[in-house]
């Protein structure tokens, strides 16, 4: 009888590491989900650069000055070039519908909305569509885990997402490498309908106070052969911005 | 002299404060333009040639006021050595979480169609050049505009004590509206109004779901002269009386989606001062409204598509509305149109979308008439541009743009911003 009772009690110890494995595998879906919940600034606000950059190395630059609301609420200025300062964007992200989003262009004086047929069109020039600078809903796809790769010194999961039938996207699936660590995104691929590979996106981070924030963003076209770097600096978390910044009506004010 | 003046007060401004102050910023942005247009029939005279400056001076005062004036100085050869000055906009901002108040003389547009928009009453407009844009086409008047945030809505509120009529090309032309013949409306100044003659309007704005939704009411001056009679037909009158009458405008709008396509639409009901329709000189209360859908398709292609119709009320018969439908409406969009279609293509192209090709076009369904406007805008470097384009008219003869149909023009732009 002690004998039998040792010979269990071995086989559990021995086989305990393989039970706590299977008990924390997160699957794509799990692992989106904490993307998603992690913790995050209350609001950022940052000095963007964005160089769109040709195939030819001719670069135009645009500099914006953003304020964000964890990821649901974001509004910019853009101060150059000249010809497009003053105008603004607001984008308000909702659990259970799309995206709002707004613009504000001086040479018309007023506030126009963005149509949903209008968010798979290029922001400001950029190699971002509108739809890439909104806020994407967990549950519009399906999250697979690929496996694991590691990316400099992080180890990351691979996980692809495929929009459900009938969303509106240019997409037909993403492929992100997720940080196993922070569960911060820190590269992507984005494929055509066609599942043929149309863009690469890289995110290099940026500690500050507890948070790792996006320093540097840069989506790659593969079609045109340019790329869009978006360079966010002077970078302030957690400054009590109030949600009344994040209105229709502040699309006009001065700033 | 006088725009040279309100240039160094502009600069000195700019000076005065650029001394560090805390907590307040300045800035100074705009725009040269230069534009040439000519005729294409012959002759083939030169239209306009046009060189304008376009001065912002802007100034943020900590977190809770700022300042905004936009200056334009103009040359037109055509009016001789003198540069015009126009003071389009001078403004004090005082924000709070609630409030955003807003003094001085401002532009304000209402309305969420494109170009044609009948609730869009708040500013006259400077047709002298009517091929210009329409912010640049509107008037500042010193107004009184509080922006109030309650309980998820937007309430704005206007007082307006300062009037201007609406502007209209010599008759003498090749743009006049009216014949060089006909008699000249003399009008009573309204440039000093007590304070019962000065306009006030309130609009309330909400989003609900993927809609925004305004709904407006204004009591206003209308811009355009109405005469107390007919001239005779011998023209032995070379002037006639007229004076400003007032109007209430009740306005709505909305903008948003159904699947991936826009739509929006507005609407404005102009009750004139012949409520009754017994008066042939004033128009019966009138309605405006415009209904339009946009769409972008592949590689960036996008066309917005609207119509536009006038709806006179207490018309008993073809006479009176035929009649009726002759007098220009004074609030609304304020030209002669009853029925159109516009409709706008445009693609951006090129490195970094910085270019541009656009077709624009109105069709007046009643009087068959059509103005058409094509244009190829090149952007060769962040801040340059320039415009090639041509305008086009055809229609009956004295209709709206059947009046123009022999000068079709094509011109050329060029902008430098800093």
């Amino acid at each position: 009888m002690k004998l039998l009772f040792s010979l269990i009690l071995a086989v559990a110890i021995l086989f305990a590491p393989l039970y706590t494995t299977l008990a924390q595998q997160l699957n794509g879906y799990d692992i989106m989900k904490r993307v998603d919940e992690r913790i995050i600034p209350h609001d950022i606000v940052a000095d963007m650069t964005m160089n769109i950059i040709n195939d030819k190395e001719q670069a135009r630059e645009r500099k914006v000055h953003s304020f964000r609301m964890g990821d649901d609420k974001s509004i910019m200025w853009f101060q150059a070039p000249a010809d497009i300062k003053g105008s603004s964007f607001l984008r308000l992200s909702y659990d259970d519908r799309d995206d709002d989003m707004w613009i504000y262009l001086p040479a018309f004086g007023k506030v126009r909305r963005i149509a949903t047929h209008a968010r798979n069109g290029n922001f400001m020039g950029s190699d971002f569509t509108y739809e890439d600078m909104g806020d994407r809903k967990l549950d519009d796809y399906t999250h697979t885990l690929l496996g694991e790769e590691k990316l400099g010194e992080r180890d990351c999961w691979t996980v692809e997402s495929i929009p459900r039938e009938g969303l509106a996207t240019d997409y037909g699936k993403r492929v992100m490498w997720i940080w196993k660590e922070k569960y911060e995104p820190l590269k992507g691929e984005l494929y055509d309908k066609s599942l043929k590979l149309r863009k690469k996106l890289s995110f290099t981070l940026t500690p500050i106070k507890n948070y790792w924030v996006a320093g540097k963003i840069v989506m790659e076209n593969l079609k045109t052969g340019g790329r869009t770097e978006l360079m966010f600096d002077n970078i302030q978390v957690d400054t009590g911005l109030k949600e009344s910044l994040f209105q229709e009506n502040e699309l006009k004010k001065i700033h | 002299m006088k725009c040279l003046r309100a240039l160094v007060l502009n600069l000195l401004l700019l000076g005065a404060v650029t001394h560090p102050v805390e907590s307040q910023t300045w800035e100074m942005r705009g725009n040269l333009r230069g534009w040439v247009r000519g005729f294409t029939a012959e002759p083939n005279a030169i239209d306009l040639t046009q060189t304008r400056l376009k001065i912002e001076l802007l100034s943020g005062f900590g977190e809770h006021a700022a300042f905004f004036s936009r200056l334009h100085l103009i040359h037109d050869s055509k009016l001789g050595d003198e540069i015009s000055w126009d003071l389009k906009q001078a403004y004090i901002d005082y924000y709070t979480d609630w409030l955003t108040l807003r003094f001085g003389r401002q532009i304000i547009s209402w309305g969420k169609a494109d170009e044609i928009n009948p609730t869009d009453i708040l500013n006259p407009q400077d047709l002298s050049n009517f091929l210009e844009d329409k912010i640049d086409r509107k008037i500042g008047l010193f107004t009184v505009k509080a922006d109030w945030l309650l309980y998820g809505f937007e309430l704005q509120t206007i007082w307006k004590p300062e009037y201007e009529m609406m502007k209209f090309p010599d008759q003498d032309s090749n743009w006049g509206l009216m014949s060089s013949n006909a008699p000249l409306m003399v009008v009573p100044d309204h440039s000093h109004l007590n304070m019962d003659q000065t306009d006030w309007a309130v609009k309330l704005s909400k989003t609900f779901g993927l809609y925004d939704f305004s709904l407006g009411y204004a009591n206003a001056l209308e811009y355009i002269p109405t005469r107390h009679y007919l001239p005779d037909t011998t023209g032995s009158s070379s002037f006639i009386p007229a004076d400003i009458l007032r109007a209430d405008m009740i306005g709505f709008d909305f903008a948003g989606s159904v699947a991936t396509v826009g739509l929006w639409g507005e609407a404005g009901y102009f009750i004139t001062d012949d409520v009754d329709g017994n008066n042939p000189l004033v128009k019966n209360p009138y309605i405006q409204f415009v209904l339009g859908s946009d769409y972008t398709f592949p590689h960036s292609i996008k066309i917005n598509v609207q119509y536009f119709q006038e709806y006179i009320t207490k018309v008993d018969d073809e006479i009176e509305e035929k009649a009726e439908e002759a007098l220009f409406s004074k609030l609304g969009i304020m030209i002669p149109l009853k029925q159109a279609v516009t409709t706008r293509i445009g693609k951006t192209f090129g490195f970094g979308e910085a270019h541009s090709i656009e077709f624009f076009g109105i069709y007046d369904l009643k009087d068959e008439g059509y103005m058409v406007g094509p244009k190829l805008t090149l952007s060769p470097q962040d801040a340059v541009k320039f415009e090639f384009g041509a305008m086009f008219f055809d229609g009956k003869k004295d209709v709206l743009f059947g009046r123009f149909k022999d000068n079709d023009v094509i011109y050329v732009k060029g902008i430098y911003s800093f």
